[in-house]
């Protein structure tokens, strides 16, 4: 039986520059030390925090092919290494991406490992450690060196179950781990600034709501709305959406199968909404005309008290 | 006020903005008058229009007020004293404080509402400053009405306020209003006075006898526990009568508040014997995390190789297997990998067929361990608890070890309002340190709700073994008791329980590591046995199970067991 294999194709290089990464730490510095050191390297994050992205960067910038996996449960050993199919009357071999990237010297990355099966992951075991090399059992027993610039990338959300537990104690010592979190509210309004055309109220309250949804101490709920969904729900705006109706579609629409919790996002979602502003509107007795000229999220907006 | 239109959030949907501000668990109640906070619960009046915007932005500002730590209860005490006005001078100069420092998450249109009020009085910079000035001769202007009040006195009176001991009966009262949904607008105060209080650890003694009572949170465990929470809570007399037949429904898992705490988890009907009917939406179970204990120390899991032996025949299902050396279909791919093998000179054995064989991965089984208050007695020098917890341990390793899918909980109740569900293992987790660690964390407390129980069992396995046999395992003294919850009442519920399970094809078992009297009320001899350790569970397991899973499986086609060759 023969499956799809999981690589996606190569990302090129791009004519203008890596693609757009905005550091949340000194991931950046990390990442490019532990590439020039053939060190295999850990990105833990939530999702959507930005980790898919970082790699992409850091290929870019590092002028390596990246070969990147997405890892599923049927994912097995022979689609990281290669498997033969048959053409005709022969059987020929065909490499899989973790298997091209040691052989070009590329970046492989491992996206979301925890959900690969443990016998797919045992797979990159002799690649991750000293050895470096990568034995092809099917393939007659070759053994292939991972050519220099070969990197192996793995990604893993802590918010899930580990797989660590079943590499070998050698391996994981030799992951380099990288933290990352969701970048700050300005970090986070400059991502979106980057990445939408969206700009002034609205883009403030998108993110003023992804920081509020994040101080929910509640399994499942912090990663709503992650950088990834706050630039998704700026894409709908831009497109005309209404805030209310973007953010719906992008934050509360993969809770679906809750209601309560849908409801009550799509409360938060509507008390953000600058759409309902008051003072927009003129409806509200107290909310003076001053507030409404506040365009701009300014962080000391009443001088101190003399 | 005015209505948005298209904006008309009941008070339940507000209770994620509140708590995503208060940066903790808030629920909102309806009060009699004005919006005010205890710290816990925000009351909104019925003078409020629940939809209005004034009253989204007077919940976000006492929300604003539990997260920026305005409340604490020395201050409380201080303007309690102080001349009419200072409360809500004291609330108006802290949303303004707490609205500059949180800026980053609060709703824009929020911050300017209050934006006008703060320019006008100036913004303090801490608590302390803000009650100076309030309580201050200098003049200074009162926040617009819709910031809603602050009600110092009503959180400082309440019995026990000043830190002594509270008696039983305080105890159980306020168990009591905690579990109760409706609640006469007088005894607000007076009752989450007593909440707040019981609830926070640092302010007075009661509070940590309160969390253990809750099973909250503590450094280290054991101390003191044991029995601790019997005797509190008197009989409940008041039973509301049951009016129409119902049918038990139990609604999807979603957010729920277990004693005053939001976390996922399900409302269930209860079974009242006496008028042969449900009580719908009667008990409230939550999902929580055994307390984290700095220490808790995890033996190494020896498994007993006879209860895996054992377990291994329990609930076999043909399932095909690839690249056997038998079989009635070929595996393409191990046919393929066998040629090349065969043209690079290594041949080896042709196992090339997809087989069906039999296998134990159909078994999804819920270990549910009795966590409560009585199984902390000692029995001849050995606690209960811990030799059902043992034993717990003893099964889910075994079954993990076999490829069960299992999952493995602790349970105990403080009324029908919260039933916690402590989580050791989900279905998806491994049995791993960490998940034996919360098993080993735990410590006995509260009361036994079983039907309830069970009931969030019986949907667990329903929903989430993704298995074709499903077990309920119940590790405990099998008495069950809790507020308004005894006698045969209670035997009643357990034992309907246990027969909704069944009929959803969740077969169902019992294990005491000692002989007490109320077992046998709830289980019949088929489905109950006392075993100490693993190895006395090994002798008996598959006739055990076996008979579980079948009686499970009456009226509906589920594969039988087979016995083993
Ligand atoms: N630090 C960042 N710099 C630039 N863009 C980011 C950053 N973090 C998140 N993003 C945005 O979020 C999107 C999703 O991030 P992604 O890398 O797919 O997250 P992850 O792989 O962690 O799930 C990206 O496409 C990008 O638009
Ligand atoms: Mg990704």
């Amino acid at each position: 039986m023969i499956t799809q294999s999981t690589a996606r194709e190569p990302v090129p290089l791009e004519a203008d520059g890596p693609p757009f990464y905005l550091p949340v730490g000194n991931e950046v510095e990390v990442f490019e030390a532990a590439w020039r050191r053939g060190l295999p390297l850990m990105l833990k994050g939530p999702t959507g925090c930005g980790k898919t992205r970082l790699v992409e960067h850091m290929a870019s910038r590092l002028g390596r092919p990246l070969f990147t996996v997405s890892c599923h449960e049927d994912m097995t050993a022979s689609d990281l290494l290669g498997r033969f199919l048959l053409s005709g009357g022969d059987t020929t071999w065909v490499d899989g991406p973790l298997t091209q990237a040691a052989r070009v010297g590329g970046i492989c990355y491992l996206d979301e490992v925890v959900e690969a099966r443990p016998d797919a992951v045992v797979a990159i075991h002799s690649l991750a450690d000293h050895r470096r090399e990568l034995n092809l059992e099917r393939l007659g027993g070759t053994t292939i060196q991972a050519a220099p610039g070969f990197q192996l990338v793995v990604s893993y959300n802590p918010g899930y179950q580990s797989v660590l537990k079943d590499m070998k104690p050698s391996t994981r010592q030799r992951m380099v781990a990288v933290e990352l979190g969701f970048p700050t509210a300005d970090r986070e309004r400059e991502i979106l600034e980057r990445e939408t055309d969206l700009r002034g109220r609205p883009a403030d309250e998108l993110i003023r709501l992804g920081q509020a949804v994040r101080r929910l101490d509640h399994p499942g709920l912090r990663e709503v709305a992650s950088t990834r969904t706050l630039v998704a729900a700026a894409l709908l705006v831009t497109e005309g959406l209404s805030f209310t109706d973007a953010a719906t579609a992008a934050v509360a629409g993969p809770l679906s199968d809750d209601p309560e919790l849908r409801n009550g996002l799509i409360a938060m979602i509507r008390a953000f909404d600058p759409g309902n502003d008051p003072a927009a509107e003129g409806t509200s007795g107290h909310a003076g005309h001053q507030a409404a000229q506040k365009t701009t999220r300014t962080t000391n907006w009443i001088q101190e008290r003399a | 006020m005015t209505l948005h239109p298209g904006s008309n959030p009941s008070l339940a949907e507000l209770e994620l903005l509140a708590s995503a501000i208060a940066g903790r668990g808030v629920t909102l109640e309806p009060g009699r008058h004005g919006v005010y906070t205890d710290g816990a619960v925000i009351y909104v009046g019925a003078d409020v229009t629940a939809g209005a915007e004034q009253c989204r932005h007077a919940v976000v500002a006492q929300a604003v007020l539990i997260a920026a730590g305005s409340l604490d209860s020395s201050r409380m005490r201080r303007l309690s004293r102080s001349r009419p006005g200072s409360a809500r001078r004291y609330l108006g100069l802290e949303v303004a404080r707490a609205c500059q420092e949180m800026d980053e998450a609060l709703p824009g249109a929020f911050q300017a509402a209050v934006h006008p009020y703060a320019a006008r009085v100036g913004v303090t910079g801490s608590p302390d400053e803000s009650l100076l000035r309030a309580v201050g001769r200098t003049p200074l202007e009162e926040p617009p009405a819709w910031f809603g009040d602050l009600r110092p006195v009503a959180m400082l009176r309440s019995p026990g306020a000043d830190g002594e001991t509270p008696s039983d009966s305080e105890l159980a009262k306020a168990i009591r209003a905690a579990t109760e949904p409706e609640q006469d607008d007088e005894d607000d105060g007076e009752r989450s006075g007593m909440l707040e209080k019981l609830s926070s650890p640092l302010r007075s003694p009661l509070g940590s006898v309160f969390q253990r009572m809750m099973g909250a949170r503590r450094s280290s465990g054991g101390e003191g526990l044991s029995g601790s929470g019997v005797s509190v809570v008197e009989q409940h007399t008041g039973r509301a009568p049951s009016t129409a037949r119902q049918t038990a429904q139990a609604l999807p898992p979603s957010v729920v508040r277990a004693g005053g705490q939001l976390t996922r988890g399900a409302i269930y009907p209860e079974w009242d014997a006496g008028s042969s009917a449900y009580r719908p939406r009667w008990c409230t179970v939550g999902h929580f995390d055994p307390p984290s204990s700095d220490d808790p120390s995890v033996p190494p899991s020896g498994v007993d190789p006879r209860l895996i032996r054992e377990l291994s025949r329990v609930g076999l299902t043909w399932r095909p297997h690839d690249a056997e050396p038998l079989g009635d279909e070929l595996d393409l791919t191990a046919l393929v990998d066998y040629r090349v093998a065969v043209a690079a000179g290594t041949s080896g054995e042709p196992r090339i067929y997809r087989a069906e064989r039999r296998t134990a991965q159909e078994l999804g089984v819920l270990v549910l361990l009795d966590a409560t208050g009585s199984t902390s007695e000692q029995h001849e020098g050995h606690a209960i608890f811990e030799e059902q917890r043992d034993l717990a341990h003893g099964i889910t390793t075994a079954l993990d070890q076999l490829g069960a899918r299992v999952a493995t909980y602790a349970f105990y109740s403080r009324g029908r309002g919260n039933v916690r569900y402590l989580r050791c293992k989900t279905f998806e987790e491994r049995w791993g340190v960490t998940a034996q660690r919360r098993l080993f964390a735990l410590r006995p407390t509260g009361f036994t709700r079983l039907g309830a129980a069970i009931r969030h069992g019986t949907h667990l396995l329903d929903t989430q073994a993704g298995s074709q046999h499903r077990l309920l395992i119940v590790v405990g003294d099998g008495v069950p008791y809790d507020d308004g919850y005894e006698g045969r009442y209670a035997v009643e519920d357990t034992r309907r329980a246990i027969d909704e399970a069944r009929s959803s094809a969740v077969g169902c078992v019992g294990l005491s590591t000692r002989r007490t009297p109320g077992s046998s009320e709830i289980w019949d001899r088929e489905a109950h046995r006392v075993t100490a350790t693993t190895a006395e569970l090994a002798a008996d397991a598959r006739v055990l199970l076996g008979t579980a899973l079948g009686r499970a499986g009456r009226g509906r086609a589920v594969h039988h067991v087979r016995s083993a060759s």
